[in-house]
C-alpha cells in the first residue's frame, strides 16, 4: 500500500507577528519556512508504518509556490521516497487544496492519506476532513493514536474529555494530533541521499469561484495591562473584591 | 446548527453556538450522533430554537461523521448558513460537509458583524481577518468562548424526525475513553488553574491541582508541561489545545508563549504567578505576582479559604 503525506510550509511559529489594522495581507517575508508541525507528525507517522513494514511507498505531496521544493527535499531527508509540488503562485483556500489532494491520491492509487490537523498559520483545520469528503472515503481528525491492523486503522481521536477509538476501513483519511509522536531529524547522510530521490513538479490549473474572501487583517483585542501585586495576601485581597473567588 | 456533543452526549456548548446563530437568523436544531434523543430534550429549550430535527440513529444508518455529513449535505439547499461549535464534533464534521458540497467552510469565527461577514483569529491569535462570505449555504463553525450562552426557557420547541438517507462507508465507533479528570471541564470551567514547565522541578503538578481542588475549578496546561509529561494531552490550553474563557484563569510557572495566550485572551481575569519578572505572561496579567509558585500557590490557597471563611 502505498501513503500520501500532504505537507504545507508555514513562517516560523517562533517569530512574532505584527500587523496593522486594515492591513490586506499578513506580511511575512524574511520569516523562514519550516514544515507545518502537525505535517511532520504526519510524515513521522508514515516513515514509521514504512520501516514496520506495514506500507511500501511514502509519496509526500504539498499544494504551494516553487519555494516549498525545499520542505519537500526536507521530508524526502526525513524518509518519503518520493515528492510532488503541485505548483500554485496564488493563494488557495481549503476547498483548491483538498481537491487538488484528492486528484493526486485517486492518481496515485494510495490506501491512507495521512496530514496535520491543521496549519498553525490560519489554523483552518479542515484540509483532512474536507478532502476525505470529496473522495468519500472515511476520515478520523486529531488522531493522537494510529495503527493498521489487519487492513483496517485503529486510531484514537482526542475529543473534548478524553478520546475516541475508531475502526476505519481503508482507504482513508488521517490528521495528525501532537501525541501521536515525535518527528525525527533529518540526518546528513539522508540529506545527501535525498538530493537525488525524485521530486516531480506540476502546475495546478488556476480555479477562481470563491468560497469567501479575507476582507482585511487586523490586530486583535489588547487587553489593558494590569498592575503588579506585592504579596500572596494583597493577590487574594484583589480578587476577592473583583468577585471571582467561589 | 448542529448540536454540540461531549463524548456521545449532549454538550452545553449547544446553547453559546444557538447564540451565535440567532444573530443570522431563525435556527433549526439538527440533533444527531450518539444519545440525540437526549441531545434534543435539552435542545428544545434553548432561547433561539425554532425546531429540533431529531436523527433517530438505527443498525442502517449509525452515528458517524461520514453519515451525518451525507445527511447534511443532503439538507443543505433549505439553509442559508450551517454551523456548528468548533469542538471534536463539528469541526470534523463540518469540513468534510465542505468537501461534499464544494464550500470551504469559515471555522473558529469569534465575532458575526452581519449575515455575510464574521472574523476569525490566525497567527495563534496575532491578527484577526474579516471574512466576507461568498458561497451558500456558508459552512461556519463558532468559538463557543466567544458568545455568551442562550438562555435555556420554559417554552419547549417542537421535535421534528429527520427522514434518512442510506448509509455510507463510514469509520466504526468503537467507544469513547473518557480521561480520568474529576474535575470540571476546561471548556466550561469558572475558574482555571493552568501550570507550566515551572513545575518540573517538582516532577509533578500537585500544586497546580491542589488550588484548583482548593478554588473548585479546572485543571490546565501548557504544551511545555504536556511535553514533559507533568499533564495529560486534553488539558493543553492554546492554539493547538482548548480555547478557554473562565472568569479567573491562574497561571502558575507558564511563561507566557504567543501559542499559550492565543488560548486565554478571553479570560474575565488573569492572574501570572511566575518568579521572572520578565516573563510575558506577566505583562497581559491582571494581577501579576513575581514569586516562586511553589511558596506562592499554597499560601494563595490558604488565603482565600481564609476569606471564604470570614465572608
Ligand atoms: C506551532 C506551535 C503550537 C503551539 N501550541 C501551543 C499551545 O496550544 N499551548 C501552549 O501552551 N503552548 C504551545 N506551543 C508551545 C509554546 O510556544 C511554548 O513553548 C510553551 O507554551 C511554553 O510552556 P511553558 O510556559 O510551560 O514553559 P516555559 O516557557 O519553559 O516557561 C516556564 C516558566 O516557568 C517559570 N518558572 C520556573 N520555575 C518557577 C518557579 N519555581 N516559580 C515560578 N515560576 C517558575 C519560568 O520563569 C518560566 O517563565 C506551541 C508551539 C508551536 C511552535
Amino acid at each position: 500500500m502505498k501513503v500520501l503525506v500532504a505537507l504545507k510550509e508555514v513562517g516560523d511559529p517562533a517569530v512574532a507577528v505584527h500587523v496593522a489594522a486594515g492591513d490586506e495581507s499578513v506580511q511575512r517575508e524574511g520569516v523562514g519556512g519550516v514544515i507545518n508541525p502537525f505535517d511532520e507528525i504526519a510524515l513521522e507517522a508514515a516513515i514509521g508504518l514504512k520501516e514496520q513494514g506495514l506500507v511500501a511507498e511514502v509519496v509526500a505531496v504539498s499544494v504551494g509556490p516553487l519555494v516549498w521544493e525545499g520542505s519537500l527535499r526536507t521530508a524526502l531527508a526525513m524518509g518519503a521516497d518520493r515528492a510532488i509540488l503541485l505548483r500554485t503562485d496564488s493563494v488557495l483556500e481549503p476547498l483548491q487544496v483538498a481537491k487538488a489532494l484528492a486528484a493526486c491520491a485517486i492518481r496515485e492509487a494510495v490506501g491512507l492519506i495521512l496530514l496535520g490537523r491543521q496549519g498553525v498559520d490560519h489554523d483552518w483545520g479542515v484540509t483532512g476532513p474536507m478532502t476525505a469528503g470529496i473522495l468519500g472515503w472515511p476520515q478520523a481528525t486529531c488522531v493522537s493514536r494510529f495503527g493498521l491492523v489487519r487492513g483496517y486503522g485503529e486510531v484514537v481521536r482526542e475529543v473534548d474529555g478524553g478520546g475516541q477509538l475508531l475502526r476505519l476501513p481503508l482507504p482513508a483519511v488521517v490528521s495528525c494530533d501532537l501525541g501521536l509522536n515525535t518527528p525525527r531529524y533529518a540526518s546528513l547522510p539522508n540529506i545527501m541521499k535525498a538530493r537525488s530521490k525524485p521530486l516531480e513538479i506540476r502546475v495546478l490549473p488556476q480555479s477562481a469561484d470563491p468560497s469567501w474572501e479575507i476582507l482585511y487583517y487586523g490586530p486583535p483585542v489588547q487587553r489593558s495591562s494590569g498592575r503588579r501585586v506585592a504579596s500572596v495576601e494583597e493577590l487574594a485581597e484583589q480578587l476577592d473584591q473583583a468577585g471571582v473567588l467561589p | 446548527m448542529l448540536a454540540s456533543d461531549r463524548l456521545g452526549g449532549p454538550s452545553a456548548l449547544t446553547a453559546r453556538a444557538v447564540a451565535a446563530g440567532t444573530l443570522l437568523g431563525r435556527v433549526d436544531l439538527l440533533a444527531a450522533g450518539s444519545r440525540s434523543g437526549e441531545k434534543a430534550e435539552a435542545g428544545r429549550r434553548i432561547q433561539g430554537v425554532d425546531a429540533v430535527l431529531l436523527v433517530n440513529h438505527s443498525d442502517a444508518f449509525p452515528p458517524s461523521t461520514e453519515n451525518l455529513a451525507w445527511l447534511i449535505q443532503g439538507m443543505a439547499g433549505d439553509y442559508r448558513w450551517i454551523l456548528a461549535v468548533h469542538d471534536a464534533f463539528g469541526a470534523d464534521l463540518i469540513p468534510r460537509v465542505g468537501g461534499l458540497l464544494e464550500i470551504s467552510p469559515v471555522t473558529q469565527v469569534n465575532a458575526i458583524l452581519a449575515p455575510d461577514v464574521c472574523t476569525r483569529p490566525v497567527y495563534a491569535g496575532q491578527a484577526v481577518a474579516r471574512v466576507i462570505l461568498k458561497k451558500f449555504p456558508a459552512l461556519l463553525t463558532v468559538r463557543p468562548t466567544a458568545f455568551a450562552p442562550a438562555a435555556t426557557i420554559h417554552a419547549l420547541a417542537p421535535v421534528l424526525e429527520v427522514s434518512l438517507p442510506a448509509a455510507v462507508v463510514s469509520g466504526r465507533h468503537q467507544g469513547y475513553r473518557s480521561s480520568p479528570n474529576q474535575r470540571p471541564d476546561l471548556s466550561e470551567a469558572a475558574v482555571i488553574v493552568a501550570g507550566g514547565q515551572g513545575l518540573e522541578s517538582a516532577h509533578s503538578f500537585a500544586a497546580v491541582e491542589a488550588l484548583a481542588d482548593q478554588l473548585g475549578g479546572a485543571v490546565g496546561a501548557t504544551r511545555g508541561a504536556v511535553d514533559a509529561g507533568l499533564a495529560s494531552s486534553d488539558l493543553q490550553i492554546g492554539q493547538t489545545g482548548q480555547i478557554v474563557a473562565p472568569d479567573l484563569y491562574i497561571g502558575l510557572g507558564i511563561s507566557g508563549a504567543i501559542q499559550h495566550l492565543a488560548g486565554i485572551k478571553d479570560a474575565g481575569i488573569i492572574v501570572a504567578i511566575n518568579h521572572d519578572p520578565n516573563a510575558p505572561l506577566h505583562a497581559v496579567a491582571d494581577y501579576s505576582l513575581v514569586a516562586d509558585l511553589f511558596d506562592a500557590a499554597p499560601r494563595l490557597g490558604e488565603a482565600i479559604l481564609a476569606r471564604k471563611k470570614g465572608r
